[in-house]
This record gives structure tokens, sequence and C-alpha cells, in this order.
């Protein structure tokens, strides 16, 4: 590749990644803090994740264009999900003592997920 | 007001996402053990609760500055869907590797939130 193309990567990864991160602000305010854990992350981690194994699969079958990897899956997946946050929130529900919703969180967001990819993978 | 703080999280979240693909094309070899994104998700949280502590009772510019930071640069940098996917695909190859993977994220990742959180409360401003 081309160090000209090379350079224009890292836009198409920054604008995804924008446009990610608005999405789950507006999904969170949706969302979060309606319900005993923040409904809003939950939902952007799942439904990002599951894109992003719809992506890989499509990728791998079609292998579509590099640029559009990189603002579809490394940038927008990758800037809509957040571990942090999910992270932050977990110890919070610990800090509070929400043993049973702490480990619900944690276990539904990752369990949800990666058996939802791992379906998608066997296709 | 509201504008100002959707331009922040834009940005930030360009910035984070950048941050992240810089990271990650150092550390990610393909078909390897993902370093790239484990780093960036531990660090993440680390960074994410020094921001909250640190701004925990700011008001007006500083806090649509901890949103930016926050919410758009640091929510970004680190990500849940590249964990996901590749816990997946490296449990196709070893699960062992993939159970070292998620162990280290998310105890990791905990630990990472609690230091943060015992640092920030020195620097509040």
């Amino acid at each position: 590749m081309g160090k000209e193309m090379e350079n224009l990567n890292i836009l198409f990864v920054f604008f995804g990644g924008a446009f990610g991160a608005l999405l789950r602000f507006e999904v969170s305010q949706l969302w979060n803090g309606k319900t005993p854990f923040p409904l809003g992350t939950f939902l952007a981690n799942i439904t990002g994740g599951i894109l992003l194994g719809m992506l890989i699969k499509f990728y791998e079958g079609t292998g579509f264009s590099e640029s559009i990897w990189l603002l579809s899956a490394t940038g927008f997946c990758g800037g809509y999900t957040t571990y942090s946050t999910f992270s932050f929130e977990v110890f919070q529900l610990l800090k509070q003592r929400k043993w049973k919703e702490a480990l619900l969180y944690l276990s539904t967001s990752i369990l949800m997920t990666i058996f939802t990819i791992w379906l998608i993978f066997q296709l | 007001m509201r504008k100002s703080i959707y331009l922040g999280i834009g940005l930030g979240g360009g910035l984070g996402s950048s941050l992240r693909y810089g990271v990650s094309s150092l550390l990610n070899s393909p078909g390897g053990f993902p370093y790239g994104t484990l780093a960036v998700n531990l660090i993440g949280c680390l960074l994410l609760t020094l921001l909250y502590e640190i701004f925990l009772h700011s008001t007006g510019k500083a806090k649509q500055l901890h949103k930016a930071l926050a919410t758009g640069m640091i929510g970004s940098f680190t990500t849940f869907s590249a964990f996901s996917a590749e816990s997946v695909q490296l449990f196709d190859r070893s699960p062992m590797l993939a159970c070292y993977y998620m162990i280290a994220t998310i105890v990791g990742g905990l630990g990472m939130t609690m230091l943060g959180h015992l640092w920030g409360r020195r620097w509040r401003i």
C-alpha cells in the first residue's frame, strides 16, 4: 500500500470512531440510569460487538476494501463500544455492594456478546 | 452548550479511536495474542477513573472537558467489541489462551479501575 493511502487510514478510523462515540453518548443518555444496571452501555456493547462479529465474517468472505473495514470495524465498532466505562460501572456496582447486579452485568455483557459472535462465525 | 458537548465527544472519540488504532497496529500481530487491545483497555480503565475522580466536583467548561475526555476519548480508546471478537477467535486456536486473555482483561481492568479511584482522589480540582 502507498504511503498516501496509509496516511488516509487514520482518517477513516477517526471519523468512524467519532460517529461511534456520539452514538454511544446518545444511547447512554437515553437508557443509562433507568434500571439497576447501566442499560445504555450494555446495549451499545452488545450490539457493537455483534456488528463487529458480522463485519469480520463478511470481511473474510468477500474481502471488502480496507478503508471500509477501518471506518466500520476499527473506527465505528471500536468507538461505539467501550471497555473502560463497562469496567467502571462494574466497579461502581461492587462499591455499592450490589454483588448480584455487578455479576449479572459483567457476565451477561460478555457471555451474550461472545456467544452471538461465536454463532455468527459458525454460519 | 449542547453543540460544544457533541463537538467535544466527536473529537475525543475520533482521537481515542485513532490512538487505539496506533497502539493495536504496533502490538497486535495477526493471529497472535491481542496485546494491543489488552494494553488500550487496561490503560483506558486507569485513565477513566482518574478523570472521574479529578473532575468529580467540576462544573461548566471543566465538566464539558471531562465529557470530551472521558466519554469521547477514553470511551473510544477502549473497546468492548474487539475484546469479544478476539476472545472468540483466540478460543478457536487455544481455549487456554482465550481464558488468559479474558481473565487478564476483566481482572486487570477492575484492578486498574480501582487504582485510578485511589490515585485520582488526591488530584481533585
